[in-house]
């Protein structure tokens, strides 16, 4: 890492006195680095994931490379001249409801994902929330593209009829502009171009290369193109501020559990540990435990649907899936029998 | 993700080990930030946070 050296290197472990007008990232992630110069500008955005493990497009090697791409850009950089219309510094212990919340528990950390959290209570309070607020950061399969996690400004693959195959996008082409983003490395700067991109009806500015010749076209989207999949979405922490919820949370069953109970192994099979019957979310718990359901139940289906992979898929596809206010049939095994419940989702 | 921060900060440390000159991390980030206009470097922000 000897491309560190010649950096001023700091290490982050509370955002509360983070400017979130400069040190913008995916503040759902666990890791993230900013590469970039005193004046503010972000040469690029590391550390960002997809569905697998947070590992898959953060290794050690990429980031010695990106160090190394980012020294070179810094030396041909000019920095700029502040500007006197620059943002006023925004942080987010300033946003009443984190504000309101650290009056009682004063001290106390500020993570990253709680920066999420605190900007969707303000948006719900200043009743600016849209139904597409939560999508933060797309993904790139958004726009149909998948990227080479070792090289993550190859095209992998373009999935067909997408914006990126209608832009003329194939696979092997290397990104090197995408929206805001002037120079592409990383699928941080992917997420950050799209991030920045509206969620209506738009258009976004992309160059590519292919072999020695540089192609530019626009992604044309339509209103929504960043909704992503329960799947998809799974991992973010985000998911905790969406309703509906099930009012209910729990641990997976072992391969070994489900055979005893006489499940296949690719059943979707889990245990009520704890219904929500605390804190500003009690009235989903209630209504849980009003509907039938139990600590200790095995939910085998909900919604009509039995193939969640995991606790996190599950919470995320009801938020993401269902609507409060719907009723819907959660079956749960109890007792060796299959018992159907029908639970309404309040807000 | 903590296995990847501590990957990263164990590479750095064995990484400094090897060289007479160790990586200094700060913790302050308006401090950095202006050590990195004074001394004319880029900035290598790190953001840790555990859920």
């Amino acid at each position: 890492m000897q491309a560190a050296r010649d950096f001023v290197c700091v290490r982050v472990v509370d955002m509360s006195k983070v400017d979130l007008n400069v040190f913008a990232f995916d503040y759902d992630l666990t890791f993230a680095a900013l590469l970039m110069h005193a004046d503010g500008t972000v040469y690029h955005r590391f550390g960002s994931r997809d569905t697998r493990e947070p590992t898959t497009f953060a290794s050690m090697s990429l980031l010695a490379s990106l160090l190394r791409a980012t020294l070179i850009e810094y030396r041909a950089h000019a920095a700029r001249e502040p500007s006197p219309q620059a943002a006023p510094p925004r942080y987010v212990v300033d946003l009443p409801p984190l504000r309101r919340k650290r009056q009682t528990q004063a001290g106390s950390c500020v993570h990253c994902h709680t920066v999420h959290d605190t900007l969707h209570g303000h948006a719900v309070e200043t009743k600016t929330l849209t139904p597409d607020t939560h999508f933060v950061y797309p993904s790139p399969a958004r726009v149909g593209i998948e990227l080479d996690p070792a090289a993550q400004e190859r095209v992998l693959t373009v999935q067909a009829e997408s914006p990126a195959a209608r832009a003329g996008l194939r696979a092997g082409d290397r990104l090197r502009r995408l929206g805001e983003q002037p120079i592409v490395l990383t699928l941080g700067d992917v997420q950050w171009a799209l991030h920045q991109a509206s969620a209506g009806d738009t258009e976004i500015a992309l160059t590519w290369q292919r072999d020695d010749a540089e192609h530019t076209a626009t992604l044309g989207l339509t209103a929504g193109w960043k909704r992503a999949p329960a799947e998809e979405y799974a991992w973010r922490p985000y998911k905790w501020n969406l309703a509906p919820d099930p009012g209910f949370g729990g641990g997976l069953l072992s391969a070994e559990s489900k055979r005893r109970l006489g499940l296949d192994e690719g059943a979707f099979a889990l245990r009520i540990d704890y219904l929500i019957t605390w804190g500003e979310k009690a009235h989903r718990g209630r209504a849980a435990r009003a509907a039938g359901l139990r600590e200790g139940d095995i939910v085998v289906a909900f919604g009509g649907k039995a193939d969640f992979a995991s606790h996190d898929h599950f919470q995320a596809w009801v938020r993401l899936a269902c609507k409060a206010g719907e009723s819907v049939e959660v079956v749960v095994l109890r007792q060796g029998k299959r018992v159907p419940l029908q639970l309404k989702l309040p807000e | 993700m903590r296995a990847l921060v501590s990957l990263v900060l164990a590479s750095l440390a064995a990484a400094q080990d090897a060289d007479p000159s160790p990586i200094a991390w700060q913790t302050d980030l308006a401090a950095a930030r202006a050590q990195a206009q004074k001394s004319d470097k880029p900035l290598l922000a790190v953001f840790r946070c555990e859920t």
